[in-house]
């Protein structure tokens, strides 16, 4: 599993075209973006009316078809290893992997950003201080820390999703420093600051507007890394409590029957779902990255 | 006094990593008295003599002490359950998590070295451009569901690999080599991802300097250049990248040995965790992350022995 540690530094490394002269470097949008944009929305509109969509229980069991292959006995994409309605429970699935995904890196961003702006910003004691903080957090391998403390914490969507935003601090913190470094001596920074303009206010007004666009990037990449954690944590049976769905618990409770050949969609369908939702978020992300970042290699 | 700096910071971020390892387990909610003795733990006499063997009364830092003074002495603790020993936990379990590493580690790069060196030489071709979009696509998607599907393709419908269990190498070297195979390819397709797209781009760039050209116009053979020429001084930012891609590779670990049941310390990580036997989760957890700054020191070294230029930044 790609972890935070690793894809911090990768997206620093220059974009795929970005290294070759000819690559043009604001070309149109075009189908590569919209369609894994498209994707994204198609999740998230499934996720945010789940309730009000004409969708069967996700957690009833129609005992008439057990492991019903897809487009049989009225599931449109078949039951599960007990009789649940594998679309239903994918469409309610989405919402724990987004709101997994979304808050914990919202609030890694915002955390993890407010640490590495002030690191990159004062540089000195203050730089030592936060990023040997960031540093002993980034010690820990990700999915050990986010399994750790979800344990402890007892299982559930606020637990797990604190778990996986701890662990994405760092990683933003990291980002947002060298963000931070490549615009700081810029001149509009050094004019700002002789204008007498406070700490606070060159930081707001002049930095943070610079800084944010690479690592908003960054943090779309992070989104499909947080939702591919969760799904670690589901297949660990350490994600939320069943029988809540969750695309991770899915393709676990479809393993044997994929194992032995009999039914192997019950896997495969969620795993699909889940695989297109992360290519999306880091084919977006990618897109934005290499419109955005100027800084190439600073990390 | 380059390298006294680096043992330096080596040193405090080993104590701040076994600080925090012992607050993980000992400040999140939860009590160990509850966990051990269950419905037993309204009787007052037998929470408080596990109170007191597990030192519960003494603060947190008397705790702490006692705790990193056993771990020093290579005295771990022992599992309160069945009297286990974790350090026996440890010397058991963990040849196998770093054959598991080390396989993997070798894999992704025996596949990522050739993909980088065709991709880069050949950049914007057809073939760079499939090699970048499956690299791109193999880093999303899941370890466990490329667990899974090598299991149903590999092992349920050809036959050619066990789908779970673990061998010891003194039992027999093949059957060793094949129980490892599936976890060994799960953890490496990712990481071979993340190591051609790195390593391209590396490449492209060593390939516009100009002793590339100069080679070229000696007429020397492509191989040669692309391999004596081009290829080290390309291969830095792998191998920073390669220490930092142990922490996923552990974590990736956790699942792959749980789920192919390999006796490694992920699968008993997982164990202990469910059995909320915290002296060894301590125990593996501090374990896992100060092999985790070590290797990330070691390559911080060599990166300084390969390239002098970083000695005297």
């Amino acid at each position: 599993m790609p972890d935070l540690a690793t894809v911090a530094p990768a997206s620093g490394a220059p974009a795929p075209d970005a290294s070759l002269p000819t690559a043009g470097r604001r070309r149109a949008l075009g189908l590569s973006f919209w369609a894994p944009a498209a994707w994204i929305a198609l999740v998230a509109f499934g996720a945010a009316f789940a309730a009000v969509l004409p969708l069967k229980s996700p957690t009833r069991s129609d005992f008439a078809h057990i492991a019903a292959v897809p487009g049989t006995g009225g599931h449109l994409l078949g039951t599960d290893e007990i009789g649940r309605d594998i679309l239903s429970r994918l469409v309610y699935g989405a919402r724990v992997s987004l709101t997994v995904g979304l808050v914990a890196v919202a609030v890694g961003l915002v955390v993890g950003g407010a640490i590495g702006l002030l690191a990159g910003y004062h540089r000195g004691k203050t730089e030592t201080v936060l990023m040997g903080i960031v540093d002993v957090m980034l010690a820990f391998p990700a999915l050990v820390l986010v399994i750790a403390v979800t344990a402890f914490l007892g299982q559930s969507l606020r637990n797990v999703t604190v778990a996986v935003a701890i662990v994405a601090v760092p990683a933003f913190a990291r980002v947002a420093r060298s963000a931070t470094i490549s615009c700081v001596h810029r001149d509009f920074v050094t004019a700002a600051r002789g204008m007498g303009a406070t700490t606070w206010r060159v930081l707001r007004r002049e930095v943070l507007p610079n800084a944010v666009l690479p690592v908003a990037a960054f943090a779309l990449v992070v989104v499909g890394v947080a939702i591919i954690a969760e799904g670690g944590l589901a297949f660990l049976g350490l994600s939320v409590p069943p029988p809540h769905p969750s695309w991770g618990s899915m393709i676990y409770g479809g393993k044997n029957k994929l194992a032995d050949g009999t039914a192997p969609f019950i896997s495969l369908i969620p795993a699909g779902v889940m695989f297109l939702t992360v290519l999306s978020f880091n084919v977006v992300g990618d897109h934005l990255r290499s419109r955005f970042d100027t800084r190439a290699g600073v990390l | 006094m380059w390298l006294a700096q680096k043992v330096v910071r080596l040193v405090v971020v080993l104590f701040a990593v076994s600080v925090l390892t012992f607050l993980l387990t000992s400040l999140l909610p939860g009590s160990p008295v509850n966990d051990i003795l269950g419905p037993r733990a309204s009787d007052p006499v037998l929470s408080a003599r596990v109170r007191h063997d597990l030192h519960l009364n003494d603060t947190l830092p008397v705790r702490y002490e006692h705790w990193l003074g056993g771990v020093v002495r290579g005295n771990f603790g022992r599992a309160y359950n069945d009297n286990e020993k974790v350090t026996d936990i440890i010397r058991q379990r963990l040849p196998v998590t770093i054959e598991l590493l080390l396989a993997a580690q070798l894999l992704s790069l025996a596949v990522a070295i050739p993909l980088a060196l065709l991709s880069a030489y050949r950049a914007g071709s057809r073939l760079d451009r499939a090699i970048t979009a499956t690299s791109f696509g193999a880093l999303s998607v899941p370890d466990f569901v490329i667990a899974i599907v090598l299991v149903f393709v590999l092992a349920v419908r050809a036959h050619w690999l066990p789908a779970t269990g673990y061998t010891h190498l003194t039992d027999s070297v093949t059957g060793n080599l094949r129980s490892i195979a599936l976890p060994t390819i799960t953890l490496a397709l990712p990481l071979s991802a993340v190591y051609t797209r790195l390593l391209r781009s590396d490449l492209i760039a060593t390939l516009q300097e100009e002793y590339i050209l100069m080679a070229r116009a000696e007429g020397l053979p492509t191989r040669r250049i692309l391999l004596r020429h081009a290829l080290r001084p390309s291969s830095f930012s792998l191998l920073t990248v390669l220490g930092i891609n142990t922490g996923a590779l552990i974590g990736g670990a956790v699942i792959v040995e749980y789920l192919f049941a390999l006796p490694g310390m992920g699968s008993r990580l997982v164990d202990a965790i469910g059995r909320r036997e915290y002296i060894i989760v301590q125990g593996l957890v501090l374990v896992i992350a100060v092999a985790y700054v070590l290797a990330n020191f070691l390559v911080d070294v060599l990166y300084g022995v390969l390239d002098p230029r970083v000695r005297h930044a």
